[in-house]
């Protein structure tokens, strides 16, 4: 079941070139050149219930756009989108008390007080009644380790603490539909970690959809399985995360582990070098390769996160 | 000479923001009519006020609300901002005195306002013989009000706010110091008292002075210098125990 | 109805509960807005020592006014100042986000924020300086008090108007500091008997920003009628003015939405 259907989904906004100069900033004040921008430009896209789906691009290639355009922040300029059975723009309180967004950039908690009062007062403002409110506010900062936390106040908690705490005000209500956008900036990798388990929880036990933009291929590699990538408006890629490569031709890399001190790769196509004591580093041209694995000997293999950095990259700067 | 840059950069970002400026004017305006338009209906009858008729008492009010666009209250905020955003401890390891650089800031805010004062100054005090006397006052009148806020500025170091401070200030001088009416209407006494006050000496006094009804300005003077010396050190005194508590904090 | 009671409750908490952070904040702001007051008693003192009257206005009826100019003050700081005081600065600092997806109205959610606790002393003060200038007043029976209060509670509302317009000025402009401190400006040109200024200001401060009639003539129903023309005047006022406010808000945060 689709949850979020785009159909030609644009959104323009008229903007004024400047002039450089005196003369020509004399020149804007009489008139000045308008120039319409196509920040998001004829999408077509479905998003699947239940699935947590990467958005990715470059700065200004339009993703807070098309977020702005689900969560019904701004309307679009032509085409349709519907969200949960919903058209976004008109903000009913029924479609917003299902949707929750997360921006790892902005705070909703109130500075002074401690996050237990920025949650009652989100409560009210979503008419939770007391005894989900409470089950569910124990369930979340038990998920996240915070029980101790949720008095102390704001300013005083660290900033992984403080992130954990704008994630749980957003899911406080149980949203269908999550926005997360950057949601991991500036935190450490334990407590990235943490979100992480937190957020396939979150999708797993209540089925809640994530849509979520990070800059931080890391999140993108441990949540999503789905990407969209956006460039100047346009989604240029839309499918599984482990298709992306295709674009490039780029080998992937493999950290592997053994528990013995043997290459354990046997095929010929790829390449696999010793880079430490049982560990192995792999180089292939597709993942079929990993067939070619002496799995008695192989403990771990982990994908590159560094690696989707520099498909992203090839992939943005267009080459 | 790196004084002289900050206050250039001063003047600089004060013509920037020229909406603010027309802002502040504007609402100088609004003060001076309103005490003004009160004045003139006691006026209405005819009466004189003590050795002020209609016309005496509208010139001092309009001089003495003149004069306190160069007396605001910003120094007493540098401080408290400082500690707030954590820059005391980057303006603190830099090789310039907090003090000075925080008069250089004031003057470079003010110039402009000195620079449009200057007309009616050199019109009135000319008039009357004080000129170099007048031009001594006004500039000791001006570090000794610096040094008067720069002082009251280092309160930040025990109070988490300072800002709840500046309506205090703007009551203070506007009754202290002559702006809503001239002082030497009071009883006697009360006049003799509070004549002696930084902010008279700089409202009350130096209106006298401009409008041509002051004769002991070398007295003044000597008073004003007084009164910077010792707010100076009062200063010193207490940034150092504040910085202590400052530094005992760890921030 | 019922989330918007509760949703008052739990901001009047959550002040309270900031109040008792910034305590001594909170303790010097109430010595000094006292000292504001003084400064006004003194200034009176002295007008009126060398004229029995001004502008129309004895004594007592002076005293009334400057009063009753504080008290609506004093009401307007308790309900909206500390949230307008925020509102700028969320505004300039982009931190309205949160409230676009929220299912409350954002006008109201903003305008009852937060309360200023330490300005129910402030109101109690005043209100007992007005008792006392009154207490030989025989004018003054049940239906004046009744009519008093409605009128300071409908100034309140036209203070906040003014205020709530010229906060959402920081939707288009980013400097803003200076331009906050206007509406008050105006207001204390405006707790001054009308009749000392000339005829323009007069119409200014009676129909264009209304504080004028707010302050004097809601002073004036405790020693002589009120002119009905100019209650209905107010009421209309603060109808349209509501209505615009509320249009410029809306368009604020359209624009907030757009402006990356």
């Amino acid at each position: 079941m689709n949850i979020i259907e785009g159909e030609n989904l644009s959104y323009d906004y008229v903007s004024f070139e400047k002039k450089s100069g005196f003369k020509g900033s004399l020149k804007d004040l009489f008139k000045r050149e308008k120039i319409t921008v196509n920040a998001v430009k004829n999408l077509n896209f479905t998003v699947e219930k239940g699935k947590i789906v990467g958005l990715l691009g470059a700065n200004g290639a339009g993703k807070t756009t098309l977020i702005k355009l689900m969560t019904g922040i701004l309307t679009p300029s032509s085409g349709k989108i519907n969200c949960i059975g919903h058209t976004p723009m008109f903000r009913e309180e029924k479609y917003l008390s299902r949707i929750g967004m997360m921006l790892g950039q902005k705070s909703q908690l109130v500075w002074d007080l401690p996050a237990r009062d920025t949650l009652e007062l989100l409560k009210m403002i979503y008419r939770i009644n007391t005894s989900d409110f409470t089950e569910r506010l124990e369930k979340l900062t038990e998920m996240l380790s915070l029980e101790s936390k949720i008095n102390i106040p704001v300013r005083k908690l660290s900033l992984g603490e403080r992130i954990k705490f704008e994630l749980i005000c957003s899911v406080i209500h149980n949203p269908e539909l999550l926005f997360l956008d950057e949601p991991t900036i500036g935190i450490d990798i334990l407590s990235q970690n943490k979100i992480y388990d937190f957020l396939l929880e979150i999708n797993r036990i209540y089925g809640t959809t994530i849509i979520l933009t990070s800059h931080n291929t890391k999140d993108i590699t441990a949540l999503a399985k789905e990407v969209l990538i956006m460039k100047n408006g346009e989604f240029i890629y839309s499918g599984e995360v482990k298709e992306l490569r295709i674009l490039t031709d780029k080998d992937i890399s493999y950290t592997l582990s053994t528990n013995k001190d043997i290459n354990p790769y046997i095929g010929e196509k790829g390449k696999c070098e010793r880079t430490g004591y049982c560990r192995y580093k792999l180089n292939v041209h597709s993942a079929d390769e990993l067939g070619n694995l002496n799995f008695k000997i192989v403990s771990s293999v982990q994908e590159d996160a560094s690696d989707l950095d520099y498909i992203l990259s090839t992939i943005y700067s267009g080459e | 000479m790196r004084y002289l840059y900050i206050a250039l950069t001063e003047i600089k970002s004060k013509l920037t923001y020229r909406f603010d400026l027309g802002v502040e004017f504007f609402s100088k305006l609004i003060e001076l009519t309103m005490t003004l338009a009160v004045w003139n209906a006691v006026f209405s009858s005819g009466i004189t006020i003590r050795d002020y008729d209609k016309k005496s008492m509208i010139a001092y009010l309009v001089i003495s609300s003149v004069l306190s666009f160069l007396y605001t209250f910003e120094p007493c905020f540098r401080l408290g901002k400082l500690i707030h955003s954590g820059r005391l401890s980057v303006q603190l390891i830099r090789p310039i005195n907090l003090w000075k650089s925080g008069l250089a800031e004031q003057t470079g805010r003010k110039a402009i306002y000195f620079i449009i004062l200057f007309i009616p100054f050199v019109i009135f005090a000319k008039l009357h013989n004080y000129f170099v006397l007048s031009i001594i006052l006004f500039i000791v009148n001006f570090v000794m009000f610096y040094s008067l806020m720069a002082f009251i500025s280092t309160v930040a170091f025990w109070l988490e706010n300072t800002w709840p401070l500046r309506p205090v200030f703007s009551a203070v001088y506007s009754l202290l110091g002559g702006i809503l009416f001239p002082l030497d209407i009071l009883p006697e006494p009360v006049y003799r008292i509070l004549v002696y006050n930084p902010f008279a000496l700089v409202g009350h006094v130096t209106a006298k002075t401009l409008t041509g009804s002051n004769e002991n300005i070398a007295l003044y003077i000597l008073i004003s210098v007084f009164y910077t010396l010792i707010f100076y050190f009062l200063y010193k005194i207490f940034f150092k125990a504040g910085l202590k508590k400052y530094e005992g904090v760890g921030l | 109805m019922k989330k918007c009671i509760k949703l008052l409750n739990m901001f009047f908490k959550q002040s309270t509960e900031e109040l008792l952070i910034y305590r001594s904040t909170a303790v010097i702001t109430l010595i000094f807005s006292f000292m504001f007051f003084a400064v006004e008693i003194i200034f009176g003192f002295i007008v009126y020592s060398y004229s029995s009257e001004l502008a129309g206005l004895n004594f007592n009826q002076y005293m009334n006014l400057i009063f009753t100019a504080t008290l609506i003050t004093n009401i307007y700081q308790f309900f909206f100042t500390v949230g307008h005081e925020n509102l700028s600065d969320y505004i300039v600092e982009g931190e309205l986000d949160y409230i676009l997806i929220r299912p409350v109205n954002s006008y109201f959610y903003y305008a009852f924020n937060r309360q200023d606790i330490p300005s129910l002393i402030n109101i109690l003060v005043t209100t007992l300086a007005l008792i006392y200038n009154n207490r030989l007043n025989t004018d003054i029976n049940f239906s004046v008090i009744v009519f008093y209060i409605i009128c300071i509670l409908l100034s309140v509302w036209t203070l906040f108007l003014v205020n709530q317009i010229v906060v959402c000025v920081a939707f288009w402009k980013e400097k803003v500091n200076k331009l906050l401190g206007m509406p008050e400006y105006f207001y204390d040109a405006s707790s001054r008997p009308l009749g000392v200024y000339p005829g323009f200001i007069r119409f200014i401060l009676s129909y264009i920003i209304p504080f004028g009639i707010i302050t004097n003539d809601s002073s004036l129903i405790l020693t002589e009628r009120f002119p009905l023309v100019h209650l209905i005047y107010i009421i209309l006022w603060n109808i349209i003015i509501t209505i615009i406010s509320v249009i410029i808000w809306k368009k604020g945060l359209k624009h907030y939405a757009s402006a990356n």
